[in-house]
């Protein structure tokens, strides 16, 4: 209270800041900058955060999509000197079952990122909204904290398709080599979300897996696509590669001739390619290497 | 071979060996219908259609199919039967069924609340005027609050199901008329309200019945029921606030002419007009020509090339109620400004059906899109529409046109398209026909919502600057589908086959020489972008005929981003 007297006293009018920041009127883009930066400031400053901070917060519960998403972009600006002003308000999920304020205090934890939000954020992983389950793996998987790995195994279970997407996410963040077949796991799933974080995790895991995923291929088509999208992206020799093409469809084979470079190989696969899309897409590269 | 195996198949077929090539399959194309808690005015088939956004195409398909063939009885069976109402009515002779509808429509509004109908009108027609200032901005967003909050809460207080039943009463009095008319005594006599002469007059204990000679009539007052034999005529008509309204006109090229809450229009009330004949003009303004509020309004002109004028909510339009417009035949001109031609609000349907004809629908700049431009206008209209983000669902907005070579014109938000929870979508059977719009058109989903525009045969003009042409934009599905016919696609951005945070956006074309062509080419033809740490997905896929393609050619394909693939079967 002192503060925002203070505030006052000081001429800042947070509540006017806050609605020039946010506003969505295409003729007040100059406004909006200019407010913009003025409360990542006072959100930064030594006198004004605390008051800035909470009064940004209070705003949580908002209805309105831009708002929200202006906030998330205010508290990235300001950093993790916000982090414990709103972790303080984190029990209060919002005004009505749609729990807006919880929902948005996640996701603004998860954009600051840091460790320190682990064990806040880490409380609502059993949330009985789906929602808030998402928001909270999202958020420790941007912690990019190992100390976050125990909560987020859970997350790869959960019956909600994006909830799992949001802790395969998170795993992906953090994946060491003992993840390996929980990543190989989530391939399988019925959610290409799902299956895009897994991808993700196994890249982030480097050549040293690339034997492991090989002796993977051919069991199943769509998991066959997001292993040759790892190996394909990771340094492993060429040859090991190219001898994949013929264990896979010739669907997933696209993959395997779009990271090749060497003209005689794909002058080989041009010779050998029947599936008319991909013996054009070798005819094109071959005509674009000459 | 594989593709001749294909081509006997339906497009799913070769969706789903496109989808191959990304890593997905038909099943990824799917959201959840719980992004937001339900409110009780969503339709069923939303959730149904959101679970499974490929099923739209069948959906309006067949209803456009229905729409085409159906009695108008069945028409408005048909809208009722999307509210999961159970209502059974009896039949009965026309003043009868006139009784019977006013009865039910009584039944339907007595525990009404009293600020429901400036509540939604003030919703409806939302800040038409560019806003000067932030603070303005921001009392107008509390003000929009606490209306939508009042309607949320107070919109249930009406009995649907009596008042869709007061709607089906009175559409049976329009076609069951014709033998009490045989037998009514007539009497040449004049009316205070009406020049020309008149044949019949009676108060009933739903209103006035009178009915009109062959010559010219004037019908400068309004009556419940008008009966017009013949002639020229004029209608001159006054709001129909409330109560049960029925004319027919059995012949003659008739003028129409009205203000607000006239022609057709079911506003706390049902009201039924049929134009047997003629070129007729409608011309009226806001909630007008077919549109339900609280209500059900239906406009039927079974001949005559005809030309409709209205503002907004007009031309098959319905919240909270059901507004259809049925033009059996002609060459019509159809002129709108916002929340026309096949439009939905909450829990209402707006269908606009017109069979046969090379006819033009023309959405007016009138309502500036203060938002996003200073210089493009809303239209939310054409096969479109809109719930009350976050708080209330969308409806079921069509526009199904028959056979003709029809002209489409709207700017933003239009031509088969959804926004928050809701379908719109445009139908059009044959004919060369030209789509031309800005934004968030030609099969755009918007916000957790899907758009369709299905054209089944003709040389086709699509042309649209961006979130247009299959575009799924925000947990949205948007499909343009396109049968037969030498087509041509121009658009600028962020179209053709494009998805983006978390959409589906789908362009088929099945057969045709077709023409592909855009600006920005990162982010069209095949395009999904990253949102939320997972993919959105763009699909372009033209099956058979020598296609020209911005980002390809004929048997190849092609890839932006994750979920992107354009691919061209032949």
């Amino acid at each position: 209270m002192i503060f925002f007297l203070l505030a006052l006293n000081q001429g800042i009018d947070l509540a006017d800041l806050y609605n020039n920041a946010t506003t969505l009127l295409v003729q007040f883009q100059t406004e909006q900058e200019s407010a913009f930066a003025r409360l990542v400031s006072l959100g930064q400053d030594s006198v004004y955060a605390d008051t800035t901070i909470a009064f940004l917060v209070s705003n949580f519960d908002t209805k309105i999509a831009r708002e929200r998403h202006r906030m998330k972009d205010i508290f990235k600006e300001i950093g993790e000197s916000a982090i414990a002003n709103i972790v303080e308000n984190i029990e209060y999920r919002g005004s009505d079952e749609e729990a807006r304020s919880l929902k948005q205090t996640l996701w603004v934890l998860g954009e600051i990122g840091s460790e320190k939000i682990i064990e806040p954020v880490a409380r609502f992983i059993d949330d009985k909204d789906w929602q808030i389950r998402s928001s909270a793996y999202t958020a420790l998987g941007k912690s990019k904290s190992r100390n976050a790995h125990s909560f987020i195994l859970k997350g790869l279970r959960d019956p909600v398709d994006i909830v799992r997407k949001s802790a395969y996410y998170a795993l992906s963040q953090i994946a060491a080599s003992n993840d390996l077949v929980l990543l190989l796991d989530g391939l399988d799933d019925h959610f290409y979300g799902v299956r895009y974080a897994a991808m993700q995790g196994l890249l982030n895991l480097g050549p040293e897996i690339s034997a492991d995923l090989i002796i993977q291929v051919g069991k199943h088509d769509v998991r066959d696509y997001y292993i040759l999208k790892v190996l394909c992206q990771l340094e492993i020799p060429e040859q090991d590669l190219f001898a994949l093409a013929e264990s896979v469809r010739p669907e997933t084979r696209l993959l395997i001739y779009e990271m090749c470079k060497d003209k005689a190989v794909l002058n080989r696969f041009t010779e050998n390619e029947n599936n008319i899309f991909l013996r054009n897409y070798l005819l094109e590269r071959m005509k674009e290497s000459q | 071979m594989l593709l001749l195996v294909l081509i006997a198949q339906s497009w799913l077929a070769y969706l789903d060996s496109s989808l191959v090539y990304i890593g997905l399959t038909e099943q990824d194309i799917s959201f959840r219908t719980d992004y937001t808690i339900r409110d009780d005015y969503r339709f069923t088939v939303v959730d149904e259609l959101l679970a499974d956004p490929l099923g739209i195409v069948n959906f309006v398909m067949d209803m456009d199919v229905f729409f085409q063939k159906a009695s108008e009885e069945d028409m408005v069976k048909k809208s009722i039967s999307l509210y999961d109402l159970d209502i059974s009515y009896e039949r009965y002779l026309f003043l009868q069924a006139l009784t019977k509808s006013y009865q039910s429509l009584t039944s339907a509004l007595a525990d009404t609340s009293h600020g429901l109908r400036a509540t939604f009108e003030e919703l409806t027609l939302y800040s038409p005027e560019l806003t000067t200032s932030i603070e303005e901005e921001r009392e107008n967003e509390k003000h929009y609050d606490s209306l939508v909050s009042y309607l949320k809460e107070n919109a249930k207080t009406i009995d649907y199901s009596e008042l869709f039943k007061a709607g089906q009463f009175l559409l049976e009095a329009a076609h069951g008329y014709e033998s009490w008319l045989k037998k009514v005594s007539r009497q040449s006599q004049s009316m205070p309200g009406v020049s020309g002469n008149i044949l019949y007059y009676k108060e009933y204990e739903f209103g006035e019945v009178i009915i009109g000679d062959t010559g010219k009539n004037i019908y400068a007052k309004d009556f419940a029921v008008i009966i017009d034999i013949g002639g020229d005529d004029s209608y001159q008509c006054g709001g129909q606030m409330s109560g049960i309204h029925l004319i027919i006109d059995q012949a003659g090229d008739d003028v129409y002419e009205a203000e607000d809450y006239a022609i057709a229009c079911g506003y706390f009330g049902v009201s039924v007009l049929v134009d047997e004949q003629g070129d007729d003009i409608y011309r009226a303004r806001n909630y007008s020509l077919g549109c339900g509020v609280f209500g059900l309004g239906c406009l039927i002109d079974r001949a005559g090339s005809d030309t409709y004028f209205g503002d907004s909510f007009t031309q098959g339009a319905g919240g909270f109620g059901i507004g259809l417009l049925d033009d059996k035949e002609g060459n019509d001109l159809y002129q709108g400004a916002l929340h026309a031609q096949g439009f939905a609000s909450t829990y209402g349907v707006g269908i606009l059906t017109d069979h046969i004809g090379n006819d033009r629908y023309i959405i007016l700049e009138k309502y500036i899109d203060e938002i996003r431009y200073l210089d493009h206008y809303l239209s939310l209209s054409q096969g479109f529409s809109i719930g009350f983000r976050p708080d209330l669902s969308a409806g079921l907005g069509l526009l199904l046109e028959g056979e003709g070579n029809d002209y489409y014109l709207s700017d933003i938000f239009g031509q088969g398209g959804a926004y928050w929870y809701g379908i719109g979508a445009v139908v059009d059977n044959a004919g060369n026909d030209t789509y031309v719009s800005y934004q968030y058109a030609q099969g755009a989903g918007v916000h957790i919502a899907l758009g369709a525009l299905v054209d089944r045969a003709g040389d086709d003009n699509y042309v649209s600057k961006g979130v247009s042409q299959g575009c799924g934009h925000d947990l949205a599905f948007g499909v343009l589908y396109d049968i037969s016919g030498d087509d041509s696609y121009v658009a600028f951005d962020l179209s053709q086959g494009a998805g983006n945070a978390n959409g589906v956006g789908l362009l088929v074309d099945e057969s045709g020489d077709d023409a592909y062509s855009v600006k920005r080419a990162s982010n069209t033809q095949g395009f999904g972008d990253f949102r939320r740490e997972y993919g959105s997905i763009g699909l372009l896929i033209d099956i058979q005929g020598k296609d020209t393609h911005f980002s390809g050619k004929d048997a190849t394909l092609w890839k932006k981003g994750e979920y992107g693939l354009g691919i061209d079967w032949e």
